[in-house]
């Protein structure tokens, strides 16, 4: 009977036992995200669609920390994944960079070559976290924010006139896309970017008013104006 | 273990009986209890002293000791507006220094009995208003300088061009138009003024100057006029028959009006934001109505699916008058004055997207000429202006009288109904370059009470557009 009881509040002594609140515990990773209104694991680039012509640019592509912040810089290195048909040293570099000490992100500086190829040509580039990286590949998901971690990232290089990723969220004022329209776009307003990090709600309304009223000023003395697909343009 | 289990099984019930037995000593002592008496709404001009001296009744005359604070916030969260502390005393007396917003505020008053800790709270609700807290905006021109003067509603009080005297500044050119309009989060109250020199925006409030308006016309005086829709989410303004618009969804304090909307259009100077989510316009080249969505810049004519009383489609007339009726949720009423091919005047009327009224105006003297009209909220009465002259037409009787007459060599150039009275009728008028301002009160039949004006507000330029401001 003694040990019985003894038994009991032995249980009932352990059963109040506090836990210790879990934490993460693992390797720090790294990764590629977007914002919950850019919310698309690819980056399109046209040295086209510049302002100017260039040899080489940089696309800053932000990653950030999945882990605890160190008080000490890390070593992040990238690898093309297989798929990738853009070739290393000639269309692109990747530069082995550093996330600061105590810091959660950073832009990763993909530099790019505007390489005779890309006249006529749309090299694609599938960036992944290189094993030997000081921090490992992090975990895709959806974050509370609504921002998004991904564990690889597309990037598009050409010097053609492609459609830019953020088409999708100017569609509604701008219509569906076309290389005769873009290019119309860039003539008139002389801007080559579009999306909703160069030109708020308001500003895309005003600019479509403005194509309008330029492509009615076209129309009246060079008749319809035919894209690449023989569809007549309208904003 | 069968007498060992017995054992067990009393010694729990008898732990549970021990943990259930109620042996606890609680020395109860009569709370002296608070009544705060005062009254509960307050409304104060910013930057005027606030006082409260609530009367505080105790249940008990104990002598104890009590602390007071005074807190104060907005009865809805603002951005960059937060709860505050203005006094420790019993009775407030203090300056009021938060700005006026439509909400109102809180102000929490708490008692707390310094030995024990028990407090006493009591809600009050403080309305914070402007000194230029309602009346009139009178865009003139003086002396070829456009000026925005106010006439306060109640005493009629008059500042002189405050936004140029706050900004020390002067506005160039001729006075063209004013609207007021507030932001989407109700947190900003804004007065724009266009001028055929420049536009501006102040604050309701204060007349500091809140943002810049930019546009690619060039306001033109007596052919314009600019408003927001419903939520204020678009701005229009129409300038000598062409239509052009600016966002606001990204709330930004800047606003940019776009180029001319496309479309082969002459609008008539109204916007009628008759319906929730579509803007109304008429236009006079093909006599019809064309509408705008919410958040669109797309102008189109209306479909019209009925011709009774008349077709928005198509009205085969001009219009030369336009007035807001009464105003519901949904669906607001709109009155217009329409002009056939042979000078004949009609009343037409809708309410939010429908056709329903369509009159020829019979018995009514000098209504080929008149050029400003105002709708009666309260009765089925339109005022019109010929001249220096102010008629009556009254809608079910057909038939119009006049009401008054101004001094010979006056024109009025425009008439309002007050919108927070109904029964105020404001008359503004010209005498060659000067400007003048009448209040007209109006009795229950519509007529002008003591047959004359009650205000007369002299002292402007040459008036060009009055705008009602409202209260926050």
């Amino acid at each position: 009977m003694k040990n019985l009881i003894l038994f009991f509040l032995l249980a009932f002594t352990l059963g109040c036992k506090k836990d210790d609140i879990i934490t993460y515990q693992g390797t720090d990773g790294i990764s590629f995200y977007t914002n919950y209104f850019t919310n698309i694991d690819s980056v399109n680039y046209s040295f086209a669609l510049q302002p100017q012509v260039k040899e080489r640019d940089t696309i800053f592509i932000p990653m950030r920390l999945e882990g605890k912040p160190a008080a000490v810089d890390r070593n992040i290195k990238l690898r093309a994944l297989p798929g990738s048909t853009a070739r290393a040293g000639i269309d692109y570099s990747l530069a082995d960079i550093k996330l600061p000490a105590n810091q959660l992100k950073v832009n990763y500086p993909l530099v790019i070559y505007n390489t005779p190829e890309m006249s006529t040509t749309n090299f694609k580039l599938i960036l992944a976290v290189d094993p030997s990286s000081e921090l490992v590949a992090g975990a895709p998901g959806l974050a509370t924010d609504q921002s998004r971690n991904f564990a690889q990232m597309k990037v598009q290089i050409t010097n053609l006139l492609i459609r830019p990723a953020y088409w999708d969220f100017i569609e509604y004022a701008f219509g569906s896309f076309s290389v005769t329209k873009i290019q119309f776009m860039i003539r008139v307003t002389g801007l080559n970017n579009f999306g909703p990090d160069a030109l708020n709600f308001a500003a895309t309304l005003n600019m479509q008013v403005q194509l309008r009223n330029a492509l009615a000023e076209y129309e009246r003395v060079n008749g319809p104006l035919i894209d690449e697909t023989g569809n007549q343009v309208s904003f | 273990m069968k007498t060992q289990s017995y054992l067990f099984l009393i010694l729990v019930l008898v732990t549970s009986l021990w943990s259930c037995q109620k042996k606890q000593d609680f020395n109860y002592t009569e709370l002296n209890e608070l009544t705060i008496n005062s009254d509960t709404a307050f409304s104060v001009i910013q930057f005027d002293v606030l006082k409260i001296d609530p009367e505080i009744i105790q249940s008990k005359a104990t002598g104890e000791n009590f602390t007071y604070q005074w807190k104060i916030f907005p009865t809805l969260a603002v951005e960059g507006i937060n709860p505050q502390v203005i006094s420790t005393s019993k009775a407030l007396q203090q300056a009021i220094s938060l700005p006026p917003i439509k909400q109102g505020y809180y102000l929490e008053y708490k008692v707390t009995n310094s030995i024990n800790g028990v407090s006493k709270l009591k809600l009050f609700t403080v309305q914070v208003t402007s000194v230029f807290k309602d009346g009139w905006l009178i865009g003139n021109t003086a002396d070829g300088k456009a000026q925005l003067d106010f006439i306060r509603s109640g005493d009629y009080r008059v500042f002189d061009n405050p936004g140029a005297s706050v900004n020390q500044t002067t506005f160039l050119g001729n006075s063209a138009g004013s609207y007021t309009f507030s932001s989407l989060d109700g947190s900003r109250f804004d007065i724009a003024y266009f001028t055929d020199k420049g536009n501006y925006k102040f604050n309701t409030n204060d007349f500091t100057i809140s943002g810049n308006i930019n546009t690619s016309f060039t306001p033109t005086k007596d052919k314009f006029i600019a408003s927001p829709s419903k939520f204020n989410a678009d701005m229009y303004a129409i300038n000598d028959g062409n239509l052009y618009a600016a966002s606001t969804l990204d709330d930004a304090l800047d606003i940019f009006y776009s180029e001319r909307l496309m479309g082969d259009y002459v609008l008539f100077p109204k916007i009628i934001t008759s319906t929730l989510f579509t803007t109304y316009f008429y236009d006079n080249k093909y006599q019809r109505f064309m509408s705008l969505g919410l958040a669109s810049f797309d102008l189109a004519p209306v479909f019209s699916t009925t011709t009774n009383p008349f077709s928005m489609a198509n009205t085969g007339m001009q219009m030369v008058g336009a007035m807001d009726g009464v105003k519901n949720l949904g669906a607001e009423d709109y009155f217009f004055v329409m002009q056939n091919s042979n000078g004949e005047r009609y009343l037409y009327g809708i309410s939010g997207a429908t056709p329903t009224f369509a009159q020829k105006i019979l018995n009514s003297p000098n209504i080929a000429n008149a050029k400003s009209f105002a709708s009666s909220l309260i009765l089925r009465h339109m005022y019109y202006a010929a001249g220096n002259e102010i008629y009556l037409y009254d809608i079910l009787a057909n038939s119009s009288k006049l009401l008054y007459t101004l001094p010979t060599g006056t024109t009025i150039k425009e008439l309002q109904i007050q919108p927070n009275d109904n029964r105020t009728l404001v008359a503004a008028a010209n005498k060659g370059t000067t400007g003048e301002m009448y209040f007209f009160k109006i009795d229950n039949q519509g007529n002008f009470v003591n047959q004359s004006y009650a205000q007369k507000v002299e002292g402007f330029g040459e008036i060009s557009s009055i705008t009602y401001r409202r209260l926050n």
